[in-house]
């Protein structure tokens, strides 16, 4: 059986290997050519300055790397990023979190609640910024309308340099409610009912279960979705395109969004891969992190 | 196979495409020419030509009512429209379209992708498209000099200058009236206008009023610029030769800046952010009593204040004595190269018809954008167009009264659309910091003509 021919004719296990790989094949295309071909072809790129229509094009080896390190504005859309990702998954997911454990019981109308709170997924990044963009309009949006009538004045929520951000984290947050739900739920269903019970029996509280139970037992789940969380704050683009085009004063311009304006309103394709590079080096760092870090402290059934 | 060899096979496969990859990346710098036989062409059988526009909303409208009565007034030429995404989107697909060779024949482009498009040797000039079918009538004579040169360089007409508009000061007449300025008297310079900002602020209740709100765009500031007659880039504006310096520290625009900084620190102006359309709702809700928006957005602003409150218009202030005039925005209209003949000469002649004065007033009359020709300026004014609707007017005024020099020409900027968002970035800092201008102009400067300096490395 190890060897591959028998008699110079092919037997059965070869075939059996092979016909995997023909399976593997038309995925593997569709891999090569729209994840590869473009990884490899937009490293080539960031080597490159190109003109805005893509006629000439000049070698200019490290020198959109170099830039990007010298780029004050670089340096603030990094800071800006770290910010914005930090505080959506730092209150994102405890929020979702607690939407969840309401969830997870069964009063009446629950499915009710489950599909109110599992809609900000079904629709786009860009119609909730629109939506958000109605509501947070300062004179005439519903929220500030209903600060007004409980006597504070809102701010301008997107025009206001030092509310921008905060307004933003507020938009994906809530945007990324329903996904979270949905998998926190799945989680907290699969949690063992005995367990409770066990700990009923020696005397455990409500806390000292959540803590010691509930929370180790999701623990694969608040992994996974930390770092889904995490990607997918980093590649928020349609939500902060509407609300706030990366302003005002650069004041949401996250790296993904600094990257959409230079290769695709200021036509600098060079300097764009460059910064998809840049990207693609933070997030395969913090995988790694994560995995390396968080993995061990993850409890698997 | 074994795990090795497959290893090996892999291996290989993946050095291939990676070894084959340079030669599809890397430009070869060449620019196709496709040679040209210059003979004029009969256009026998029906064609079909696709334009490319990128404008909504009601100007939509109008192109598309313009088009089918294109269509509709003979039976060689089939113009077939499409809405192709807002300017910059548009601009990104026709990027794309010149890459893969499916360009439209027609393409609108904004005001900033001028030298883009310029350089770009991807479209077939006016001039150029004169000369090769003369059978096609088409003169541009009668134009607005001002704006023919806007869209030629070393003079040869390049596009078509289509949509054309310029800022104008909105205000609100009654409130004026309420706080006891003239309304017929409305600011000329800046310190008028900071002064009547003043009075017309209102913080007594939780709805401030505020004197006025405007959109955060360089626009408004290279206006600004050529209405004191001063450049907004060298190289006579980017006409003479490429930029390689703005003049972002120069008087002219640190004289606007300045004034927009005092009165945004004072708390008579409200930022709006960089949106038009959110200025125009601070006006027409009477959030704000003043206004400088493009003349563009006319019809627009008088169907939003649906008669609440009677509107004035008036030329974009200026420092007392100055001499300049106004610049252009809008966008162009241009042909594009690698097209039959037949479907050039349907271009052009499309491009005729709209240059009748009959195609300029139903432009014009429906957005406020110029009519650009004398005949259509003397029908509207003899059919007493202008006196039953004199907002019409203020622009146009503006236009016809500005001196044709290369300050008003208007600057052209190959990277012109990044050049426009520093420039937003520094009006925003300084508005949220309250930060000394020059110093933030400094900074946008010397960021901006590193720009230059990158875009201009192409072109050694």
């Amino acid at each position: 059986m190890h060897n591959s021919t028998v008699n110079g004719k092919m037997n059965f296990t070869t075939l059996y290997r092979a016909s995997g790989y023909l399976f593997l094949l038309p995925a593997l295309v569709l891999f090569c050519i729209y994840v590869i071909y473009p990884a490899i072809a937009t490293l080539f790129l960031s080597f490159q300055i190109i003109s805005p229509f893509g006629d000439r094009a000049i070698f200019v080896g490290l020198k959109n790397f170099i830039d990007l390190y010298k780029s004050v504005n670089y340096h603030n859309s990094l800071k800006i990023t770290g910010i914005f990702v930090f505080w959506t998954v730092l209150m994102g997911l405890p929020i979702s979190l607690l939407i969840s454990l309401f969830l997870n019981t069964s009063l009446k109308g629950i499915s009710f609640f489950r599909t109110v709170f599992f809609l900000p997924l079904a629709i786009s990044p860009v119609m909730a910024g629109v939506i958000w963009v109605f509501l947070l309009n300062p004179n005439i949006g519903l929220l500030n309308y209903l600060l007004r009538v409980i006597g504070f004045v809102g701010p301008n929520w997107r025009t206001d340099p030092n509310w921008a951000l905060p307004t933003v984290i507020m938009v994906t947050i809530w945007k990324q409610l329903g996904f979270n739900i949905i998998i926190f739920l799945a989680g907290l269903q699969n949690v063992p009912l005995d367990l409770y019970e066990a700990a009923s029996i020696d005397g455990a509280n409500s806390w000292k279960k959540f803590i010691r139970i509930t929370i180790p037992m999701i623990s694969p789940t608040i992994l996974f979705l930390t770092i889904t969380a995490i990607i997918q704050s980093f590649e928020s683009f349609g939500s902060i395109d509407v609300l706030t085009s990366g302003g005002p004063a650069n004041a949401t311009n996250v790296l993904v969004y600094s990257l959409y304006k230079d290769a695709f309103v200021n036509f600098r394709t060079g300097y764009a891969s460059a910064q998809a590079y840049v990207i693609f080096i933070i997030l395969l760092l913090i995988t790694m992190f994560q995995f390396k870090f968080m993995g061990k402290k993850v409890h698997y059934q | 196979m074994n795990a090795q060899s497959q290893k090996r096979l892999l291996s290989i496969i993946l050095v291939i495409i990676i070894a084959l990859l340079p030669s599809t990346v890397f430009g070869n710098g060449k620019v196709e020419v496709t040679p040209v036989v210059q003979t004029d062409v009969e256009i026998v059988e029906p064609v079909e030509i696709t334009f490319w526009y990128a404008v909504s909303g009601a100007l939509g409208d109008v192109i598309q009512k313009m088009v089918t009565e294109f269509n509709a007034s003979q039976d060689k030429i089939t113009v077939v429209p499409e809405y192709v995404g807002e300017y910059v989107p548009a601009l990104n697909k026709l990027r794309l379209a010149i890459q893969s060779k499916t360009t439209p024949n027609i393409a609108m482009t904004y005001d900033a992708g001028t030298r883009t498009m310029v350089d770009s040797n991807a479209t077939v000039s006016v001039d150029a498209l004169k000369a090769k079918y003369p059978s096609v009538k088409i003169d541009f004579s009668d134009y607005i000099q001002s704006a023919v040169n806007y869209y030629s360089f070393e003079g040869e007409q390049f596009a078509l200058p289509f949509c054309l508009s310029s800022p104008i000061l909105y205000y609100n007449k009654d409130r004026f009236r309420e706080v006891g300025l003239d309304p017929d008297q409305p600011p000329k310079t800046y310190e008028e206008f900071l002064a009547a900002a003043e009075k017309l602020t209102d913080k007594s209740s939780a709805r401030v009023k505020y004197g006025a709100s405007w959109a955060i765009r360089s626009w408004l500031v290279e206006t600004s610029v050529a209405t004191q007659n001063g450049l907004f880039v060298d190289q006579e504006n980017g006409r003479s030769g490429r930029a390689t310096e703005v003049f972002l520290t120069e008087d002219p625009a640190v004289k606007f800046i300045s004034m927009w900084a005092e009165m945004a620190k004072k708390g008579y102006y409200v930022s709006p952010g960089r949106n038009w359309a959110d200025a125009r709702n601070n006006f027409a809700s009477g959030v704000s009593a003043m206004m400088l928006q493009s003349t563009a957005g006319l019809a627009r602003t008088l169907a939003d204040i649906g008669g609440r409150f009677e509107l004035g218009t008036a030329s974009f202030p200026k420092p007392a004595g100055s001499e300049g005039g106004v610049v252009y925005g809008g966008n162009g209209l241009w042909v594009m190269k690698g097209h039959p003949a037949v479907e050039e000469k349907a271009a052009l002649m499309f491009i005729a018809w709209l240059t009748q004065p009959k195609q300029q007033i139903t432009l014009s009359v429906n957005t406020g954008y110029y009519p650009l020709t004398n005949a259509a300026i003397s029908e509207l004014t003899e059919s007493g167009y202008y006196k039953e609707n004199p907002h019409f007017y203020t622009a146009l005024e503006q236009a016809l009264t500005s001196k044709s020099t290369p300050a008003t020409a208007g600057a052209v900027i190959g990277v012109h659309t990044e050049v426009r968002n520093i420039v937003e970035n520094g009006i925003e800092e300084i508005i949220a910091t309250n930060a000394d201008v020059k110093t933030v102009l400094a900074k946008q400067k010397a960021e901006i003509d590193a720009l230059l300096a990158e875009y201009n490395l192409m072109f050694k």
